[in-house]
């Protein structure tokens, strides 16, 4: 073969396929062979030879060396893992569902083989970095559809590229099984060939895998991960059976889990469940028969076995009680037959026609998003005054939300895009445009006609209904819109939810940038003693409100999300308490809280859906998200206290003789530091610093936990680095960080009390 | 006669003794070239006596032959050809040797889809499988889990009845094949979301599909792994 020659797919596909055949049958050149094949995937810049059938070949030759392979021996095996991690991580994005499905069992394989290798082999840091970036890789597909392209909207979503899912579950099992601790619940376990290496079995002083780390980050994993099935309205019947079954381990064997799951169980119930649009009424029937009959099996496994902890017996026992009977009413008859008029479907959210293909050439085909056989589409609008289709179409569009119209106009130019890329004779004339009677396209709701009362509801609202036989438009009226429904509190609950899963949708969109202050925010600036005067021109001094209406945002910028969210769960939904409501009473944690009225209590719940969703975000990534949370925590304190010293103004005293106080502040930085010290490195003392350092205010409680890092050996630099820190720059806590210092100094581990008494010398 | 399916799934079929409704429909789905096993859940395997009470109990494992035998040197001889249980074991030897008991298949390798014929083989193939997740078979060494499907045919024990489910497995089985190809003919390049070919995706379509035409047997389905 010429040299000069540019290998084709043809004659690399031949080439590995010799390779392959060399290597089996020549044990002696298997790593070699394997090794050159990951050098194809990792060789940049990608080239025309990395096609998918190449990357096809090459996965299924590594699923057969890692996967129930007898040729090699273990120590090769190991070997040949360490030197897949950086192609392994390149297919993960491999496009062909199969072959994702091969790399995530391979993952599996290699994930297990790798923490067992690091966990015995101290220092081997980029190992470790290599297989933390491929779980966090495979992790977060979890969430997407890849590598299926998003369709219209999220509840068509969960209900598609289910394979995948499940394979992902299978490996965030693996993740949990391998990376927390694992206590055997009920009878030993028998076969030996189900013992496996797991967070027990790492040496506690490991500098690279942190018990408490580790933990923290499966228990992460499997609530907002693994358990979010069932918080889904709608029935996903494969994977909520799937995730039961896969929990059965947790039963066995992770305790510390055990609470959170039986909890998720014990609250779930089918016959609270919408029906999705993607499901037929039979489906859902069924769907929920077969979730039941799952649940009940589960139960009556840990029962059987005494896997269930005594304070759920009760429950559970009534939960599977009530299965059994349900199921066995059921039984009596034909499911499709029994009438239950409690069936609910949940809220169109999406298109009936999204198909982004032109099925005809012809303008009503482009522009056609409705059912195509619905007869409102042969309405012909010319027939229409030109006042009347103006003001319908005003109309239309003042009404539909943004984010819908958006999507419309996505789909459509898609629809245009195809038009031109297959071009195709025009074979209808115009003149039977309106008789077209197309197919129903894919991912067209099923099951319109079973529900004709809640699809005549989405009828209406998808055509915007207009009086078109009444006098429509007079110009002498004076239009005005009906005062709007008080929503409930769970209407809130759920508008809320959209609101925070919309901005982080955004966020994680825009990437790092996103994590980055807002230079226009001027609330950094207050000051550490408290005093916030100097935030106000002087004749506004009297005037608290006024600060609250300065303008934070005067232009849209990438970080802006935080800003909208944090002002959104201070400012946004607090109520201003009637005098005399204000009594502070002691909560069981010690801290001091508000007594609360219901009203404040249902605001405060629904602030804290947006304060957890932040702290979640930041606990994903602490590392490269300081800078977000410190800005959060200031905005948390600022409005605190500005609410206070408003409320004091009203009852006509000087908030500068009283107490103010911040416990909802006191709160969150509390878990905001507890997050950080769970995740932070012996490397990471420039974090920690500018945490402690920019925290607008400091207590006795958060300078508590300044003390478990320092009795952690492998982190107790970066807690007196802290202490010492906090002495110099931060006089208000120099009496809390010294009588820190003081009881490690009595501590009965040397080290570290010879390490306390020298800093205390130096600082008394 | 030999039909080969090409892209056969791994399927068994279980019921409580291999005898009755696994066996019609391991046979049925092996005639039409599956790729088909069979298992029973029950301790032992019961066949009717010559009284209600007074069954004839077998190990898994023995011969249909030698339960042939045993039955053909009873008194209740014309009982047994009466019944129909003759006629059964006669067909079962010429599927396969011996009842198997479904606890203790894993030297056999995984299975891509169980269909179970009673609701509690049901909850006792799911029990097992839990159980397999963490105190797995010694002759287990699979390096991952694989996935399954389990479908519940609610099927009476009786001749007919066995007969009648056994069509109505091999229907749905054979949707459950046909269903990819069928939508890449219908749509051909026009083939818009990958999710229409993905078997995991649609096979709670395919069930409900296939349930409407077939009332009178009741389903169960699971996804799991082991």
């Amino acid at each position: 073969m010429s040299s000069n020659q540019t290998p084709t797919t043809d004659n690399v596909l031949l080439t590995l396929k010799e390779a392959r055949k060399l290597a089996l049958n020549e044990p002696q050149n298997y790593p070699n062979v394997l090794r050159s094949m990951f050098n194809l995937i990792t060789k940049e810049p990608e080239t025309q030879q990395q096609t998918s059938e190449i990357q096809q070949l090459i996965v299924d030759f590594m699923y057969e060396t890692f996967i129930n392979n007898s040729i090699l021996q273990q120590s090769v095996k190991i070997e040949l893992a360490i030197d897949s991690l950086d192609a392994l991580t390149i297919l993960t994005n491999i496009h062909d569902i199969a072959t994702l499905r091969k790399v995530i069992d391979i993952s599996c394989v290699i994930y297990r083989l790798l923490f067992q290798y690091v966990a015995l082999n101290d220092n081997s840091n980029q190992i470790w970095s290599k297989i933390t970036e491929l779980k966090n890789v495979l992790v977060n597909k979890f969430q997407s559809n890849f590598p299926l392209p998003p369709s219209d909207n999220t509840e068509h979503d969960l209900l598609r590229n289910i394979a995948t899912k499940l394979d992902l579950l299978k490996f965030m099992m693996t993740i949990i099984d391998v990376s927390s601790k694992t206590r055997i619940i009920g009878d030993p376990i028998q076969n030996t060939n189900s013992m496996q290496f797991s967070l027990n079995d790492v040496p506690p002083n490991h500098s690279l895998i942190k018990y408490d780390q580790m933990e923290y980050e499966s228990q992460v994993i499997f609530k907002s991960m693994v358990l979010r099935v069932f918080n889904y309205d709608i029935i996903i019947a494969p994977l909520i059976t799937a995730t039961l079954n896969h929990c059965i381990l947790i039963m066995k064997r992770k305790p510390q889990f055990v609470p959170l799951l039986l909890k998720t169980i014990e609250e779930y119930d089918t016959n609270n469940k919408l029906q999705s649009n993607y499901q037929s009424l039979e489906q859902f029937k069924l769907a929920r028969k077969y979730v039941d009959r799952n649940l009940r099996n589960f139960i009556s496994h840990c029962q059987k076995y005494k896997l269930i902890p005594p304070e759920f017996n009760m429950p559970l026992g009534r939960m599977a009680n009530t299965l059994t009977e349900r199921g066995t009413n059921i039984r009596k008859k034909n499911i499709f037959a029994i009438d239950e008029p409690n069936i609910k479907k949940r809220k169109f959210e999406g298109f009936y026609n999204s198909s982004k293909k032109m099925k005809q050439m012809s303008y009503s085909h482009l522009y056609t998003l409705n059912d195509v056989n619905d007869g409102l589409n042969n309405f012909d609008l010319s027939t229409l005054p030109q006042d009347y289709v103006t003001n319908m179409v005003v109309n239309a569009l003042q009404r539909a939300p943004v984010s819908k119209l958006v999507k419309a106009l996505e789909i459509i130019s898609e629809r245009y895009i195809d038009a031109f890329q297959k071009p195709r004779p025009i074979a209808t004339p115009v003149s039977q445009i309106n008789n077209n009677s197309a197919t129903t396209t894919t991912a067209t709701p099923v099951a319109k006609q079973e529900d004709p009362e809640v699809n005549d509801e989405d009828e209406e609202d998808e055509r915007y209904q207009v009086d078109l036989n009444g006098d429509f438009y007079d110009p002498s009226k004076v239009f005005s819109l009906p005062p709007p429904k008080e929503l409930s509190f769970q209407e809130k609950k759920q508008h809320i939810n959209i609101i925070i899963k919309n901005f982080l949708e955004l966020a994680k969109k825009g990437g790092p940038e996103n994590d980055n202050i807002n230079n226009n925010n001027n609330n950094n600036n207050s000051s550490q003693n408290g005093e916030d005067e100097s935030e106000l021109s002087p004749g506004d001094k009297g005037d608290i409100s006024k600060a609250l209406k300065k303008v934070a945002i005067k232009g849209w910028k990438k970080g802006n999300w935080l800003i909208l969210l944090s002002r959104l769960a201070t400012r946004g939904m607090r109520t201003n308490p009637k005098s005399g409501n204000n009594t502070i009473v002691k909560q069981e944690d010690g801290s001091e809280e508000p007594k609360m009225s219901p009203d404040q209590k249902n605001n405060q719940q629904l602030s804290d859906l947006i304060r957890l969703a932040i702290l979640e975000y930041f606990s994903e990534n602490v590392h490269g998200r300081i800078d977000m949370v410190i800005e959060w925590l200031n905005e948390e304190w600022y409005s605190e206290r500005v609410f206070q010293s408003n409320e004091y103004l009203n009852e006509g005293k000087d908030p500068d003789k009283e107490v103010i106080t911040t416990p909802i502040y006191d709160i969150w930085s509390r878990k905001v530091v507890d997050a950080t010290v769970s995740y932070i490195e012996p490397n990471d003392k420039k974090i920690f610093l500018r945490l402690l350092s920019d925290l607008p205010e400091l207590n006795e409680d958060l300078i508590g936990r300044i003390k478990s890092l320092c009795i952690d050996p492998g982190r107790s630099a970066i807690g007196f680095l802290a202490l010492q820190f906090l002495i110099m720059y931060r006089p208000p806590v120099k009496q809390m960080c010294l009588k820190v210092l003081q009881e490690l100094s009595e501590s009965d581990q040397e080290d570290i009390s010879i390490e306390a008494k020298k800093r205390l010398e130096k600082f008394k | 006669m030999s039909k080969h399916i090409e892209d056969s799934l791994k399927i068994c079929t279980v019921c409580a003794s291999n005898n009755n409704r696994s066996m019609e429909s391991h046979k049925q789905l092996m005639d039409a070239g599956y790729d088909v096993h069979s298992f029973g859940t029950g301790t032992a395997v019961r066949l009717p006596g010559p009284s209600v009470d007074k069954p004839n109990v077998y190990e898994f494992g023995t011969p249909y032959q030698v339960m042939y035998d045993d039955l053909i040197s009873q008194k209740s001889r014309k009982l047994y050809e009466s019944n129909g249980l003759i006629h059964m074991l006669e067909r079962n030897k010429s599927v396969k040797e011996a009842p198997e008991k479904w606890h203790r298949n894993a030297p056999l390798g995984k299975f891509d889809l169980v269909i179970t014929c009673e609701e509690r083989c049901f909850d006792s193939v799911i029990d097992d499988l839990m159980h397999r997740m963490y105190d797995r078979d010694p002759s287990d060494n699979d390096d991952v889990k694989r996935l399954v499907h389990v479908i519940n045919i609610d099927i009476k024990d009786d001749n007919e009845n066995a007969i009648i489910g056994g069509k109505g497995i091999l229907k749905l089985v054979n949707m459950i094949h046909d269903f990819r190809r069928k939508k890449k003919q219908e749509l051909g390049h026009d083939l818009e979301d990958e999710s229409d070919i993905i078997l995991e995706d649609q096979m709670m379509s395919i069930i409900t599909e296939w349930q409407r035409d077939h009332t009178n047997l009741p389903t169960l389905y699971s996804v799991s792994y082991y």
